[in-house]
């Protein structure tokens, strides 16, 4: 067998969002990986310069059609973090049930994609009718399956009607969620298939500053909903982590965290009022902000500057920004097989990462996290 | 007279038992699926779609192989129903069961992209396992018999279960079916060898597929039960089985596939020394 270039992407069935890998092949083993971006690049930083506060958070909700909310909320937090808005409880309660229900179908996305990308459409076709199930509750809620434009700076637009709908919703998800588990924990294929691969050692992933379940299934303990924000201060909840680091670990991480994401949402549920602010405009002369969230795939961060309540710069930097660097360690000396699998292992969402990048005289670095606290981060 | 409208009534049929295996598959997954003539209208379409042959690809192989497996294909269910008639023409059978695969295999690498050679060097590969494990477990069937048309060995799963079970296997390779589908895993090589075909090429292609699909479960459904009603019972319950598999399993990978289908052939080759030394 000579050595052959295999073209993986932009487009091909195993990827759902354009990227290019270049996969150098001998035999059936990839040898090395090299990796293009760029191919869904949108502009999404210079349309929001500009543009009005409210106009702006409608745009940010469109970064992503997974975790939209994520995006809609965490540029929703910089701003009420420029005004220093002390926000109403029952809106915390309501922006932590909708965050919750985005990582459950976030997560049913994927674990229906992952098997996809083995062979067994079945599950596949079983995980996305539970998400079906959080999208029609999405539809209940907000109005809107995917991009559910409920945030408003200080308050939220609707608030939750029909508690017992999603209780009993939500139960029969985490019913069905955990027959799957044993089955996947069961089944010997799914074991030779996901079992030692991808495996990710915790050190590594600190290294590449990795987060979200991918780094949480290497052990590494970190979440920014320990942090408090929104009504996350007020719940009782675990952070599941696992110490494999390899695709199985990953899986069950997720699997988990939908039960996690459940309890946490029936908490909100009990708390949760029927009084919510009225929407009212505010004005921003000049200042600038950040927000932090924990997306389903990891730590969403936004940059807000506004300035006479014009966004003069948002930077956005999403979780798959941090994850996917990653590939070009996991895709050395593997089987063709396994590629799809640790491509599908990051839960990567290749529309939010691609921005634009200025190089300036060329010149490139590549900093640890160590050297990049003790250069940038001043305590 | 009736052999040659059995003949031709196969085509078609070969057609519609595609179109039902596909929607015992949707059944089985809890959805609705497509209608059972879904791949009559596919094929339709494919007929009236311009053939588009990147400039690569524009030789007389990677034209005229999908057309040659189509006859070949035809061949074999002609050796089925006794149009072509001769003493042990089962074993000519398994040569033009193989041919067809080699045919679409050369057309794939006549293609001369990348996905195409993938999906058939991994079929070169497999074709060494699964179609001597074929042919093997065919011959031990055969070992007493003259010809396919006039084959005589009624129930023989009771009287050959090893070859039984081990011809049974050799058909997820044969059929593209989980868990051995690696040769067509969509999600590692693309659409595999079809991928440059198009147009009425890929009408051949497919029909080809169809057609070979569908000589396997008739010889499969005559060698175990004989030529008898009940054969169409075995027909139907190998294609829910097969339909199954396809619901339930996921794929291994390429290298484990091999080395099942090694030892798989290595198993049926020493069967088949045992039914030939019992009945010689």
């Amino acid at each position: 067998m000579h050595d052959i270039l295999v073209p993986f992407g932009p487009q091909h069935p195993s990827i759902k969002e354009p990227i290019y890998f270049k996969l150098y092949l001998e035999g059936n083993q990839v040898k090395k990986a090299d990796l293009r971006i760029g191919y869904i690049h949108r502009g999404i930083e210079k349309i929001l310069e500009n543009k009005n506060v409210l106009t702006a958070l409608h745009i940010a909700e469109k970064t992503c059609g997974i975790c939209s909310y994520a995006h809609s909320g965490c540029f929703t937090q910089a701003v009420e973090n420029i005004l220093n808005l002390a926000i109403p409880k029952n809106v915390k309660l309501i922006r932590t049930i909708i965050a919750e229900l985005e990582r459950i179908h976030s997560h049913l996305l994927w674990l229906g994609f992952l098997f996809h990308e083995i062979g067994l459409e079945t599950l596949f076709m079983f995980f996305w009718r539970e998400r079906e199930k959080v999208l029609d509750l999405f539809e209940e809620i907000t109005g809107n399956r995917i991009h559910h434009s409920i945030n408003w700076i200080g308050t939220v637009k609707h608030h939750i009607k029909n508690k017992r709908s999603i209780i009993s919703i939500l139960n029969s998800i985490e019913k069905k969620v955990k027959d799957y588990t044993n089955q996947i924990r069961k089944n010997s294929i799914i074991k030779s298939r996901f079992v030692g691969v991808a495996k990710i050692p915790k050190e590594t992933a600190i290294k590449y500053s990795l987060v979200g379940p991918t780094a949480r299934a290497s052990g590494v303990d970190e979440d920014i909903r320990r942090t408090g924000y929104d009504a996350y201060s007020l719940l009782d909840f675990n952070i599941v982590v696992k110490d494999e680091g390899d695709m199985m670990a990953k899986v069950l991480v997720r699997l988990e965290e939908i039960s996690e994401s459940s309890n946490i949402i029936k908490q909100c549920l009990k708390l949760v009022g029927k009084k919510i602010p009225k929407m009212k405009e505010y004005y921003i002369k000049r200042d600038r902000s950040i927000g932090r969230m924990e997306a389903p795939r990891g730590e969403i961060f936004y940059y807000v500057s506004v300035k006479k309540n014009k966004v003069l710069r948002a930077k956005i930097k999403t979780p798959t920004f941090n994850n996917f660097h990653i590939y070009t360690h996991l895709l050395k000396d593997i089987s063709l097989s396994d590629v799809p699998v640790i491509v599908a292992s990051i839960d990567p969402c290749f529309s939010c990462i691609d921005r634009l990048m200025v190089v300036k005289n060329n010149k490139c670095k590549t900093l640890t996290k160590s050297e990049f606290i003790r250069r940038y981060v001043h305590v | 007279m009736y052999k040659i409208a059995l003949f031709l009534s196969c085509i078609p049929l070969s057609i519609l038992v595609e179109g039902i295996g596909r929607k015992l598959y949707a059944r089985m997954q809890n959805r609705i699926g497509p209608p059972i003539t879904q791949p009559f209208y596919d094929l339709m379409k494919l007929w009236k779609k311009k053939t588009n042959t990147p400039a690569a690809s524009r030789n007389f192989i990677f034209v005229i192989s999908p057309i040659v497996s189509f006859i070949i294909s035809a061949l074999l269910l002609s050796l089925i129903f006794g149009i072509i008639k001769f003493q042990y023409d089962f074993i000519f059978f398994i040569y033009l069961f193989i041919a067809v695969d080699v045919f679409l295999l050369v057309g794939a690498l006549a293609s001369k992209s990348t996905f195409p050679f993938l999906s058939a060097m991994r079929d070169f590969v497999l074709m060494i396992g699964y179609e001597l494990i074929f042919a093997f477990c065919l011959l031990s069937f055969f070992v007493n018999q003259n010809n396919i048309s006039s084959y005589s060995n009624n129930f023989a799963l009771l009287y050959f279960p090893v070859s039984s079970v081990l011809i049974f296997l050799s058909g997820f390779p044969i059929l593209k079916i989980t868990p051995y589908d690696t040769i067509s895993a969509d999600t590692e090589v693309s659409s595999g060898m079809e991928t440059e075909y198009s147009g009425r090429l890929l009408f051949f292609f497919k029909l080809t597929e169809y057609i070979r699909n569908f000589s396997f479960y008739l010889i499969l459904s005559i060698s175990l039960i004989g030529f008898n009603i009940y054969s169409i019972i075995a027909f139907g319950i190998l294609l829910i089985l097969y339909s199954n598999s396809k619901a339930t399993t996921p794929r291994f990978k390429f290298m484990k596939t091999a080395k099942h289908m090694i030892v798989i052939a290595l198993v049926s080759f020493v069967n088949l020394i045992f039914v030939m030394l019992k009945w010689v």
